[in-house]
């Protein structure tokens, strides 16, 4: 079990990277730190791997405190964003790099190598130097390197960042077997939601040196703590339609009165909101049949093969749709032109955040699943 | 093979032919001098490097020493400044490059202060300080003094070798059960290689060839090396030794400045900027 | 916080120790003589070593020296015409092995004719300078001339033409250092601005100037800068070749400090002389870092913009 407990991290020029970060991690949990750059997520990952000293703060594996440790002694792998592979040693030598330290024999340790080799698949390449590899090869390398100690725990760095999108997708497998072979406990640091909800048990959502929120991808995607949560989760990103909670249950937004249909925490009456809706439960007609719809301008209209996807405007709030019945394409096209309109309802499932404070106040305790 | 067009061909050739009689004064002035030391009155004859092997008399009946001595001193100077410097500037650019510790910032702007500074005009102040220091007219003194004026230089280069390593790969070592130093000598040497190569040519051409150091902080004849050898010979109204004979100690003063020069042929060619100009 | 504090006060006795005998070298040697320099360029320091305070003595004297006019125009002089005939040459060197000739095997042979004059010892080098233009008939010029016209008689050239000896030796000696940056600059030229100019139908000419010259312009200007900081200090070969003769034709600043100093024994002038000279060549390096800088910090802008 990982604890991080009060992680601060500043640095002389008075920016803080890390405040108040509180974390826990189950032994053989794939954990995501997600967030865009600069909120932290790397030099978390670098103190718990003790390449960087905190400011404040613990860390403790197993309840043993290991905020002074070396990063040697804290038996961890960690797979680079640049692999990092030692260019004047053969892969063999670069997989068995870190049993050598450890003062194992040369025939042990390049068995072991071997072995791990084998399992990512690259033991055709043992003899080579990495300048001759692909990319792809080289990550699996690092990857080699990184598991062949049996560490406790396993750090990877933005591992996939360098690769192209197919490649993307076959590394992430051979990641997440390894780890549920080994039930590693696994913490990967990325700023891809989609490769995030892949690989993790849970991830930690992180903005400006904080959590936001720490759950499984469903929660997540399905209740969102506040709005930076909401609007980082899901592609495309969700809408966000502005408005006004006129009454205990009513809605104003883009002068149309919409009642709310979902249990609130509080009462927001006199509050601006942002109504969050995802794309595909974003309701869409032709005509007004129910006078709480609301209008849309049509911007752009692209058929994608499986379904539409409507661009436009509600007010000043720019909205996604996703939109399956694709005989309505040539219509959707007649209302770009401005000769034809259409209104949305916002569906049976939605986030309703308070403004300035961006906090989700749907009870979903009360809401149906 | 390059694929060529016709006018490029052509003004390759031109350009080819402009240059072979750009260098050419340059190429027959050795290539003749270098000649004379194989003749002697108009003879092919290996008689002119007479003091290889022991002293040698000359027409004038004046006695020119054998070479042994000034080529052992010259080897021991050469190694000595080699090394030492190759070391000591890998420390301190490891230092400079990767440690963070007080005084960081004025030690580096030092450098650069200190590696295109006039040295050669100290050496009035050099030569108090070895008096001082009770070690004026010996060869460590010399070495002591070639080194800390060519170290700001080495550092440097060094330095930026270090500064070129990705963070990553140290980072690796570490996480690999490695500490600082281990990491050092197994991973992070290997990666200024060429740097510390060429550290080592300067060094060593500088070093072989160095006259004016030898000639204001040594006196006497106790301690010649090469380059006062031959130059006592050699003063500029009055040549005692005839040509042919100071072109023999040419050729073997020079044999392993050449060696050395194939050897490392590519790195000096890669335009190595900072260590390259002191070959005096 | 004790943490911190421990950790910053170990990393500083580490890095001191990495540090240590570079230090002490440098200081001892290095830095300790500078100072001592200025020092000394207030003493009457001589022979007899007797230190003894004397003011600006020194300073007027050299201002008094009827001697030293003539010096700073040779050293001017001097710096001027080898600085620019080295440029000059250089940019040829570079755009003939470089650019028009594209075999590798040619410019690497060219190359490293070039850079043998560099890698010769000063002490074979001046002598192979003396040899080729020895007065007697025995020299090899005064041999080529007679070749071509019986009646030549042999010329000293280095007594009568001392200056233009000088200038071309060092010019010689100089060459590969800048060919090769010269070079490699052009190298790194993407060829596309080539190609580009080819399709408007430039002459090779115009090429040069305006795509070759703007391109490297930042590593002509640090060749010379570099090329005039060595040639103020630098006076080996001079010393080796000419010794500042004949009657101080070819003295120049720094080698009458050599001669001050070594020769008369009179350490403390010799030390007031190479201060001054100390003092221009810091100026100039300060002006050199400033130019960088500027163009560091407008590259930045125009990057921004």
């Amino acid at each position: 079990m990982i604890e991080i407990k009060n992680l601060k991290k500043a640095y002389a020029t008075n920016v803080v990277a890390l405040e108040k970060f509180n974390l826990t991690i189950q032994d053989g949990e794939f954990v995501a730190l997600l967030g865009p750059s600069g909120c932290g997520k790397s030099t978390t990952l670098n103190c718990i791997a003790g390449l960087l000293d905190p400011t404040e703060g613990e860390i403790l594996f197993d309840g043993k405190d290991v905020t002074k440790d070396a990063p040697k002694d804290r038996n961890i792998g960690m797979v680079f964003q640049s692999y990092a592979l030692y260019p004047h040693l053969s892969v063999l030598d670069n997989i068995a790099f870190p049993l050598k330290q450890k003062g194992i024999g040369k025939e042990e340790r390049h068995e072991k190598a071997r072995i791990v080799a084998k399992k990512l698949q690259i033991e055709h390449l043992l003899g080579r130097k990495p300048a001759q590899l692909s990319g792809g090869q080289q990550q699996r390398v690092a990857m080699c390197r990184a598991i062949v100690k049996e560490p406790h725990i396993l750090l990877l760095d933005e591992p996939m960042s360098n690769l192209d999108a197919r490649l993307k997708i076959e590394i992430r497998e051979v990641i997440k077997s390894i780890q549920q072979e080994l039930k590693v406990t696994a913490i990967i640091v990325t700023h891809d939601q989609e490769e995030a909800m892949a690989l993790a048990d849970k991830i930690a959502i992180l903005d400006g040196g904080r959590i936001q929120q720490y759950d499984t991808p469903d929660m997540l995607y399905e209740q969102p703590a506040n709005l930076f949560v909401a609007n980082f989760m899901g592609n495309p990103p969700m809408n966000f339609l502005k408005g006004k909670m006129v009454s205990k249950g009513m809605f104003e937004i883009d002068g149309v009165e919409v009642p709310c249909s979902v249990p609130l925490c509080e009462d927001a009456t006199g509050k601006e909101v942002k109504i969050g809706v995802r794309s595909h439960m974003t309701g869409m007609s032709f005509v007004r049949d129910d006078a709480h719809r609301i209008p849309m301008k049509v911007r752009i209209v692209e058929n994608l093969g499986k379904e539409l996807l409507v661009y436009g405007d509600v007010g000043l709030s720019e909205v996604r749709i996703s939109y399956p019945d694709k005989s309505k394409y040539p219509l959707l096209r007649e209302c770009v032109a401005g000769k034809g309109e259409v209104w949305i309802s916002l569906g049976k499932k939605y986030n309703v955040f308070t403004l300035p404070e961006g906090m989700n106040i749907v009870d979903f305790t009360k809401a149906g699943a | 093979m390059l694929d060529l067009t016709h006018s490029e061909k052509k003004k390759q050739n031109i350009a080819i032919v402009v240059m072979i009689l750009f260098v050419l004064p340059i190429v027959f002035m050795f290539i003749v001098f270098f000649g004379l030391a194989f003749f002697k009155d108009g003879h092919f004859t290996m008689k002119n490097f007479a003091f290889v092997l022991g002293p040698m008399q000359l027409r004038d009946q004046t006695t020119i020493k054998p070479i042994g001595l000034a080529l052992r001193n010259s080897i021991i100077f050469t190694l000595g400044v080699t090394c030492s410097e190759v070391l000591i500037s890998l420390l301190a650019g490891f230092a400079l490059s990767r440690l963070h510790f007080t005084g960081r910032k004025t030690i580096q702007t030092g450098l650069l202060v200190l590696r295109m500074f006039p040295t050669l005009l100290l050496l009035i102040a050099v030569l108090y300080v070895l008096i001082t220091l009770h070690i004026v007219n010996t060869l460590k003194g010399v070495v002591l003094v070639a080194l800390a004026f060519r170290l700001p230089g080495s550092t440097f280069i060094i330095k930026n070798f270090f500064d070129g390593i990705p963070r990553d790969v140290e980072n690796s070592t570490l996480v690999d059960g490695c500490t600082r130093f281990s990491g050092f000598r197994q991973v992070i040497i290997y990666l200024v290689k060429p740097g510390i190569v060429s550290i080592a040519v300067f060094s060593f051409l500088s070093a072989w060839s160095n006259f004016i150091l030898f000639n204001t902080l040594l006196f006497g004849n106790k301690t010649p090396v090469m380059a006062t050898y031959i130059r006592a010979l050699t003063r500029n109204e009055q040549m005692i030794a005839p040509y042919s004979v100071v072109a023999a100690m040419g050729i073997v003063y020079m044999i392993p400045v050449i060696v050395f020069f194939i050897i490392t042929q590519k790195q000096l060619m890669e335009g190595n900027i900072g260590g390259g100009k002191g070959v005096s | 916080m004790r943490f911190q504090e421990e950790s910053v006060k170990g990393k500083n006795v580490q890095a001191y120790a990495f540090l240590s005998p570079f230090l002490i070298l440098v200081s001892l040697f290095y830095i300790a003589p500078a100072i001592l320099t200025i020092v000394m360029s207030f003493t009457g320091l001589d022979g007899s070593f007797i230190w003894e305070f004397v003011g600006f003595e020194n300073y007027r004297k050299i201002f008094l020296d009827p001697n030293t006019l003539q010096i700073l125009k040779n050293t001017i002089m001097y710096i001027v015409v080898t600085m620019l005939l080295i440029l000059v040459l250089d940019l040829f060197i570079a755009v003939m092995t470089t650019y028009f000739i594209k075999s590798d095997s040619w410019a690497s042979f060219f190359k490293t004719i070039i850079m043998l004059p560099m890698i010769t010892p000063s002490v074979i080098y001046s002598v192979l300078w003396i040899w080729y233009l020895d007065a007697s008939d025995a020299g090899f010029i005064n041999t080529l001339f007679r070749f071509f016209n019986h009646s030549f008689q042999p010329v000293n050239w280095i007594a009568k033409y001392p200056f233009q000896v000088i200038v071309i030796a060092q010019v010689v000696v100089a060459l590969a250092y800048g060919a090769i940056i010269f070079s490699s600059a052009i190298r790194s030229i993407p060829d596309n601005q080539f190609k580009a100019a080819h399709v408007d139908g430039a002459s090779e000419w115009e090429i040069v100037k305006s795509i070759i010259i703007p391109n490297i312009r930042p590593h002509i200007k640090f060749i010379a800068m570099w090329e005039t900081l060595g040639l103020m200090t630098n006076y080996i070969n001079i010393l080796l070749i000419t010794n500042g003769g004949p009657l101080n034709r070819t003295e120049v600043w720094a080698l009458s400090a050599y001669h001050k100093a070594f020769i008369d024994q009179q350490y403390g002038y010799g030390a007031a002389i190479s201060v001054l000279l100390i003092l221009v060549v810091l100026m100039l390096m300060l002006l050199f870092q400033f130019a960088t800088k500027h163009r560091q910090m407008k590259e930045k802008e125009a990057e921004n913009a």
